[in-house]
Order: C-alpha cells, then structure tokens, then sequence
C-alpha cells in the first residue's frame, strides 16, 4: 500500500469482493489491477485487501477490494465479509468449466444469503481467456449466465491485462450510478445533541442528495 | 782449582763473635787480622796456579802447537782458492759444462719415452691376452672366471669413460670387449632360459639346477646367476623369469574364477611348482589370507629356487615382478572388496591388517625395500581406499543434502492446515508422516518441513557410520554430518528470501524446521558419544550449532510477527484516529480498518495455530493482539472531542471488533493439555490492553458519576487507565458543568 496515498481525499468508498473458486485468478487480477506487476502467487490464505484511489465520473473514489480463499475457518467472518459491499465480482477460469458451474451452484447462492444489499452490482468474470486453445466455456455461455442472474459480463486475462481496467471501472461506473449505493457512501453530518458547536465546515461532507 | 772460581766472604776471615750483628762497625784489630788473612789467601792462590800450569804443560804445548799448524794451513787455502779462481778467469770451461748437461737431460727423454712406449705395448698385450682368456673360459663353461675377467677389463679399459686423447687402439680393444661382453650376455640368458621353464601342458614351473648346453658339462644355476651379477645383467636375466612367473603363474592365480593353490617339489636336480586347483571350491578372497598366502608361497620358492636366498638377488626380482603384481592385487581383490557403507568398514580392517602383514613378510624375504616406502604398494592403497571412501561418501551426502533442500517445496498438505488439534494429539502418525515430528526437549510434536525431516535422518545416519567407522573415516563423517547441517542454514533461507518478508505458512514452516534442528543437534552428543571412537569423543562437538538455528528460529518469528503488527498499524492508519465517526463516510472508513484488522488476525490464526507449538501460538497471537488494541484504545482516547452519536458509533465498532474476535479468542483460551503445564492465565492477563479497550467500550455509554465512581475504586487505574486519560476522556465526551469539575475535582483528589 502506498503510504503517500494514506490520507488522500475522497468522495466515496466502495467496497469490492471478489468470489470463486481457488485458482481461478482472483489474486492476479486485483494484482493486475492495483499494480502493474503479474506473478505466479502462492494460494491465498485468509483474505487480501488491495487499496486504490481511482477517479471516474468526476469523483474521488477510494475501492477497498477484497480477494479471499474461503478457507473454512473464515465461515465465521462471512457475514463480516459480505457486509456492505456496493461492487462483487464473480470470477471463473475459462479453462475450466466446474469453476463456472460452481459460480452458480455456490457462490450465487452464497451471495443471496450474505449479502446486506440487495442493490449490489454483480459483474461476471472469465480469466485467462489468453489460453484460447485451453477454452472450455464459451462467451455465450458466460453472456447467458450474465443475463439470466442479472449482472454485467467481462471477459478478461490477468497475464496480459486484458480487460483488467474495463472490468473494475465498468463496475464502479454502474455503482456511480445506483443512488442507494451512492447514498451509503456518503451522508450529511448529524448534529451533536449536547454540544453547543457551529456545524463542521468541510466541504467533503457535504450531501449530495 | 775450585777455590779459583768461588767468591770470597769477607765476612768468614772474621772471627766468630761479630757474626751476629752485620751493622756493628769494625775495630782496628780486625782490620789487622783481615789484612793478614787476605796476605795468606792471595798467596795461596798463586801457589795452586803455578803448580796447574806445572802439571799441564805438555797440554799447553800442543795447543800453541796445533793453532800455529792451522794459521798455517789457512794460508794454503787462500793461495789455492786465488789460483782457481785465476784459472777460471783465463780460460771459458763453463761453456763445455753447460753443453754436456744438455746433452745428458736430453738423451734422459728419449729414454723415459721409449719406455713409456714400451709399457703401452705391454699393457696392450697383456689386455689382449686377457680377452682371449676370457673368451676361452667362456667357451669352456667357466662362467665365473670368464664374468670376474669381463669386470676387471671392464676397469681397465675405462668402459664407460672414455679420453679422447687415448691411442686409437684402445678403441679397438673396447670394441673386442663389448663383443666378449655380448657373447656371455647371450649364453647366460640361454643358460636361464633353459634352467627355468614353464610347462603348459602339466602346468608348472620347473627349475634346473644342472645344465648342458653345447657341449659342456655340469654347469651350476646358481654359477650362471652369480656370473650375471658380477658382470651386471642379472636384472636383464631375470628379467625373462619375471615375465614368465608373472604371465603363467601369478596372473592365472589372482584372477583365476576358480580358487587355485600352490605345491613345491624340491630335489637335488630340481625344483618344480605345481599349480592346481584349490581342494576348497567354494572359497572366497573374503579378506585376502588366501590370496596373499598363495602369494608369499610363491615368492619364498622364487627365494629358495631361483635366488639362492641372496637378498641382493631377491631384491632386484622383486623391482622387476612387484609393480606388476600388486597393481594385480589391487585390481582383482582389492578393488572389489572396497567397502560401499560404513558398516562394512570393520571387516575391511581386517583386509588392511592382512596385506599390512603380507608386506611385512615380503620385506623379511628382501624382496621390497624396508626403507622405501613406495614399495607399500598393497598397504598405501588399503589405506588410501578408507580415505577415499569417506571422501566419497562425504560428497554424496552433502549431494543428498543439498538436493533435499533445493527440490523440496515447503508446503504442507492440507490436512494439517486444516485442524491441526488432530495430528498434535495423534500418538500412531509421528513415525508415519513426512511431516510430523516429536521434539526431544519439550515432549511435544512439531510440523516441519519434509526436507528438514530428511536431512535430519541423513545426518542421524552418518553420525551412526561415525559409530561403525575407523577413526580416519569417523572423523571424515563428523565434519560431514555437521557441514550438512550447516548446509540448510545457508541454503534455505536464501531460497526462501522472499517468502519470508511476507505473512504465510512457509515462514512458520521455517521457524519450525530451525527449532527442531537445534534440539536434535542438542541430542546428538547424548545419543552418539559414547559410541563413537576413543580419540574422538573429547572433540566432536555439537554443542555450538544448535544456538545458531534456536537463534535462526526466534529470528524468523519474530519477524513474522513484527510484520504482521505493521501491517496491523497500516489498516489501522485508515481508520484516521477514528474521528468523526458520527459522520458515514469516517464511519465507513473505521469500519473498513476494522474489517481489516479482523481479517487479518484470523489470516494469522489460519497460519500460525495449526503450525506453531500452542505455548509459541499463544506467546505469538498475545503479542499481536496486544499491539493492535492498544493502539486502539490510544487513538480513541486521544480523540478531544466526541459527539454523543459518536460515542455510540466508537462503542458499535469496538463490539464489531471483539465480536468478529471471537474464534481467536477461544483459540487463545488454555486447552486441557496446558491446565497441566502452566497455571491457567485469564486472556486479558496475557492482553492487558483487551482488559483495557473492553472497559473503554462500556465507558462510552457511562454517566458521568458512574465513571468516577470506577476511578475511585480503583477499577480503571487497574484495567491500564491513567488519570490524564480518564479526564481527557471525560472533558471529550461531557460539556462543562458543574457537575463535571465536581467530578474531576473528586478524580483528582482520589489520586492524591
């Protein structure tokens, strides 16, 4: 995490997951994202966080995306992990096709029962589309996944950052534009009842209603 | 005459009495009675005079007589030396002198030089005529003769060291000599070669003692052989024998499939050694007592049969056969018998021991020098073969060593990330797993890695070779045993550099693997001393490496756990001192800090309490979890000014935190195995600042009395609160008010 980037302004913070089955890429992806390294990473442990400070639409936005493995363990803190979220990508590895299947036997399912809002933008997501000889799950499929669950559709590679930015500002963009995500990322100050102090005069706090 | 030469006392022709005092002054009657004494001792003097001069008259004549005679004759002299040298002068004889000399050196030349010539000639002849001595004898058989006359002219006529200013005709005589010395060359080695023959067909050797070749009679071996030496061929003479002993009789018998033996024959005429095969079909060049025994029976017959027991001879038999046969017996036994494991390096003492004992024997029978130690060709490769093997073994351990530690991969299967409380208490896995392993010190089981694992049965499995082992070979195998072990500190932290400066199993794996090696190094000197050889147990030492890995594993720890609180410190550092939380977006911001540090702690849970040994997990996660809610609760209460909703919010994140906590904190709880090891420590014992931000949470929704009654108790200052913290705490939250400076007037006085 870049230290300089640690008290920079923003207008709203948008929390991302990242869902899938191990090994499907999650972690280069945000890798690929946030920095402009690819490396073959060990298997995640627990949960990553990647911070990036993006503007679109005229707005300062901090995305806090996080990328977990899953493990068992963490079934205590998914209610904590689910919690809040405005953005969550669904990955799967088009090279192979349980990671597609289990998106919608698995993760959809586990996304119904945790998820706190129910206005949360979805957004499909096929890796590694660079090993077109490797493909198993065709773009129809993937397209007609989309449309059937309700949420937006990229094709993308992590190794050759294909697609990479596209993904995440296509969702952000869609989340810019759901005001009851906007309205929890941003809300005017409430007085204090005991204090006698005349109202804080940041400009940052401000409503946009 | 005596009195004439002795002197006169004065002091005796006085009288008596004035004798005593030589200072008293004469009177006038001794000067009297001097005078008349001196009168009568003058004349009697005179009187003894004149009668020796009247006695030895005639002797005074002839003196006077014989000196006018030779005044006489000196002027005879004088005249005749004046007429010589007269006569010289007037006449030139010195001349005729001079030539005569000349004339008398000369001719003495010529004859010296006749008769140099003549010795020459003499000598030439008498070379000559012992040529044809020699030359005759050998014809006759007289070998001896004919040998000791070769070596004499041999001397005479410089063979070997020739002048080019000799007369040409000793050129000539060399030339006869070196065709005599070829002649007894050829008929001696004739003479060997008849006298000693190998018989294909009955499969012996047979020595003659008694020859005949061209017509003479009765000619002796041991003749034949003494000739050769005094000439200087023997070598050449036996040079054929080595040949032959050595193709038909040495080289069948070391590398014969079938055990053969050796049987003597000794007669008058002759000597015969048959080779057959050995009655004991099945026997085996175990440890050489065979071969070596069928070796020496041969050489001591060579000794008695041939050499005649003259170690000169024997000797120069032995340069000539030596070199071929041991490099024999170091190619067919020796080789084949070297050991390949340590276990087998006693019973190859035994073979060292063996040929130490044949060389021995070969030295009695002169046939390799006692001095030369080249000749212990048997004994230096036997030796050589024990240094060679470590050296070997060495490599190819330190090979393995090596190999493990590069292709191993350091991960674990999933079956002890998952649960580890079932393979910690598992008693039957330990010896199954290639990963499980049981501490010696601390009676509990560790996970490492199987590299560690690997290595430590390899170098378990030299340090008992250095049990089985000869000292050398033992000695070999410590260093070897250590340098292996030395070999993961160098090589496996570097390979895992990077995985090290990151939050993740392998590093755990690693402290693990560093823990475990330094208690199995501790172990060693009590498991192996005793066993090992004498002159080594007061020097191999152990003791200094396991420090080295105990530091190792404390260091990696450590650094996991330093990088973990920074990473902590960063989420926190979102949160911006929890200002404003009444505020969404700084309520969000917390939130999100919170979410991290939650997940974070449960990243190290995942990592830390399956792999680490439960005490280190708890020492570990405390240390941790101590930081992280210190530095909380410091940044809450540095806060000068919260809103009323804002305590409200501070109080729902602190409760999210320890909420979402919980599993960790159960993990952190003691287990039923610790009641037994440690007294039972309540959690917030461990983490004081638990204690402290637990309080801090109910503190936020407090009255105001309530929170002074809490400090006047004591129950704040006990949970880590101090007064400047509690009065800052309260002047953020409460507006001025009477009843607030009562408050903390009443905090103050219950300081003091």
């Amino acid at each position: 995490m870049d230290s300089s980037s640690e008290h920079q302004e923003f207008d709203y913070l948008f929390k991302l997951l990242m869902i899938g089955d191990s090994g499907v890429g999650k972690s280069s992806l945000l890798l690929s994202f946030t920095s402009d390294a690819f490396e073959d990473l060990s298997p995640t442990i627990g949960v990553d966080f990647k911070v990036k400070y993006v503007t679109m639409g005229g707005k300062k936005l901090k995305l806090a995306i996080w990328d977990t493995a899953g493990q068992e363990r963490f079934r205590t803190l998914t209610n904590s992990y689910y919690r809040g979220a405005q953005g969550i990508i669904m990955v799967y590895d088009v090279t192979r096709r349980d990671t597609f299947t289990n998106l919608s036997e698995i993760w959809a399912k586990e996304i119904d029962l945790y998820s706190t809002n129910q206005d949360c933008i979805k957004m499909l997501v096929g890796n590694k589309v660079d090993k077109e000889g490797d493909r198993v799950v065709t773009k129809k499929e993937g397209i007609d996944f989309a449309r059937e669950y309700g949420c937006l559709f990229i094709e993308c590679s992590a190794k050759t950052r294909v697609n990479v930015q596209q993904c995440f500002e296509e969702l952000v963009l869609k989340i810019l534009d759901t005001p009851s995500l906007i309205a929890e990322g941003s809300k005017g100050v409430k007085k204090n009842i005991f204090k006698e102090r005349p109202p804080q005069s940041d400009a940052s706090t401000s409503s946009c209603c | 005459m005596e009195s004439l030469f002795g002197s006169i006392n004065v002091r005796d022709l006085l009288s008596a009495q004035d004798l005593s005092d030589p200072n008293s002054p004469l009177s006038a009657p001794d000067l009297r009675l001097l005078i008349q004494r001196l009168e009568s001792q003058s004349f009697q003097i005179r009187s003894q005079v004149q009668s020796y001069l009247v006695s030895h008259h005639e002797d005074f004549a002839r003196l006077f007589s014989l000196c006018n005679d030779t005044v006489s004759q000196t002027r005879e002299v004088s005249d005749d030396v004046s007429a010589i040298l007269g006569l010289l002068s007037d006449h030139p004889i010195d001349a005729e002198v001079r030539e005569i000399v000349s004339e008398t050196k000369s001719k003495k030349e010529e004859l010296k030089m006749k008769k140099e010539l003549l010795g020459l000639v003499g000598t030439v002849v008498a070379l000559n005529q012992r040529l044809e001595s020699v030359r005759e004898a050998l014809k006759s058989g007289r070998f001896e003769f004919a040998a000791q006359g070769l070596k004499e002219l041999k001397v005479a006529l410089r063979i070997g060291d020739e002048d080019d200013r000799e007369p040409l005709v000793y050129g000539l005589l060399r030339k006869e000599w070196s065709q005599c010395f070829e002649e007894i060359q050829e008929v001696l080695v004739n003479f060997m070669e008849k006298a000693v023959r190998f018989d294909g067909d009955l499969n012996q050797v047979e020595i003659k003692y008694h020859l005949e070749v061209e017509n003479v009679n009765g000619i002796q071996l041991q003749t034949v052989l003494e000739a050769m030496d005094v000439v200087g061929i023997l070598e050449y003479g036996l040079a054929k024998v080595a040949d032959l002993m050595i193709k038909y009789v040495i080289t069948p018998f070391v590398n014969h499939g079938r055990p053969l033996s050796f049987l003597e024959e000794l007669h008058q005429e002759l000597a015969l050694l048959k080779i057959v095969p050995s009655p004991d079909s099945k026997f085996e060049y175990l440890d050489g007592e065979f071969l070596y025994s069928g070796i020496l029976l041969f050489i001591k017959f060579i000794y008695r049969s041939i050499c005649f027991q003259k170690s000169s001879w024997m000797r120069c038999f032995g340069r000539l056969t030596w070199p071929r046969i041991s490099e024999l017996i170091i190619s067919s036994f020796l080789s084949k018998v070297v050991p390949t494991d340590a276990s087998k390096l006693p019973d190859f003492q035994k073979i060292i021991a063996c040929t130490s004992k044949f060389e021995m024997a070969l030295k009695e029978l002169m046939y390799i020098s006692e001095s030369d130690d080249k000749d212990n060709r048997l004994s230096n490769f036997a030796e050589n073969v024990e240094v060679h093997f470590a050296f070997k073994k060495k490599t190819e351990i330190l090979a393995n060593a090596r190999n493990l530690l590069l292709e191993c991969d350091f991960s674990i299967p999933q079956e002890y990330t998952r649960d580890g409380s079932v393979w910690k208490s598992d008693e039957t896995s330990a010896q199954s797993s290639s990963h499980v392993v049981d501490l010696l010190f601390l009676s509990q089981r560790c996970l490492v890695s199987k590299a560690a694992k690997q290595l430590m049965e390899l170098v378990h499995q030299t340090l008992q070779d250095v049990c089985l082992s000869s000292t050398r070979v033992a000695f070999e195998f410590y260093h070897t045993a250590r340098d292996a072990v030395l070999l993961y500190e160098v090589v496996v932290p570097v390979k895992l550099e990077r995985q090290l400066n990151g939050i993740n199993q392998v590093a755990i794996l690693l402290h693990n693997d560093c823990l475990y090696l330094s208690q199995e190094i501790l172990g060693f000197a009590f498991e192996y001393r005793t066993d090992f050889p004498s002159s080594m147990k007061e020097h191999a030492v152990f003791v200094d490496l396991a420090p080295r890995f105990q530091l190792l594993a404390e260091e990696i720890l450590q650094r996991q756990v330093h990088l973990v609180i920074y990473n902590l410190k960063e989420a926190i550092d979102g949160a911006d001192g929890f200002q404003n939380t009444h505020q969404m977006k700084q309520f969000e911001s917390a939130k999100f800090s919170i979410d991290q540090v939650v997940f974070i702690l449960e990243k190290v849970h995942i990592i830390w309490e399956p792999l680490l040994l439960p005490s280190t997990y708890r020492r570990s996660m405390c240390t941790v979890l101590e930081s992280v809610f210190s530095r909380i609760a410091r940044d809450i209460l540095l806060l000068d000014d919260i809103a009323a909703e804002e305590t409200l919010q501070l109080q729902r994140l602190i409760y999210l935190m320890l909420e979402n906590l919980s599993s960790l904190f159960e993990s952190l709880a003691p287990g039923e195995q610790n009641l037994h090891e440690f007294p039972a420590e309540s959690l917030e014992d461990l983490i004081p600042s638990l204690r402290k931000i637990r309080k801090l949470s109910e503190l936020l929704d407090m009255p105001l009395k309530s929170i002074t009654a809490y400090w006047e108790n004591k129950e704040l200052l006990s949970c880590g609160f101090t007064i400047t913290e509690v009065e800052d705490f309260i002047k953020a939250i409460f507006t001025d008010s009477p009843l607030r400076k009562d408050c903390l007037w009443r905090i103050q006085n219950a300081s003091i």
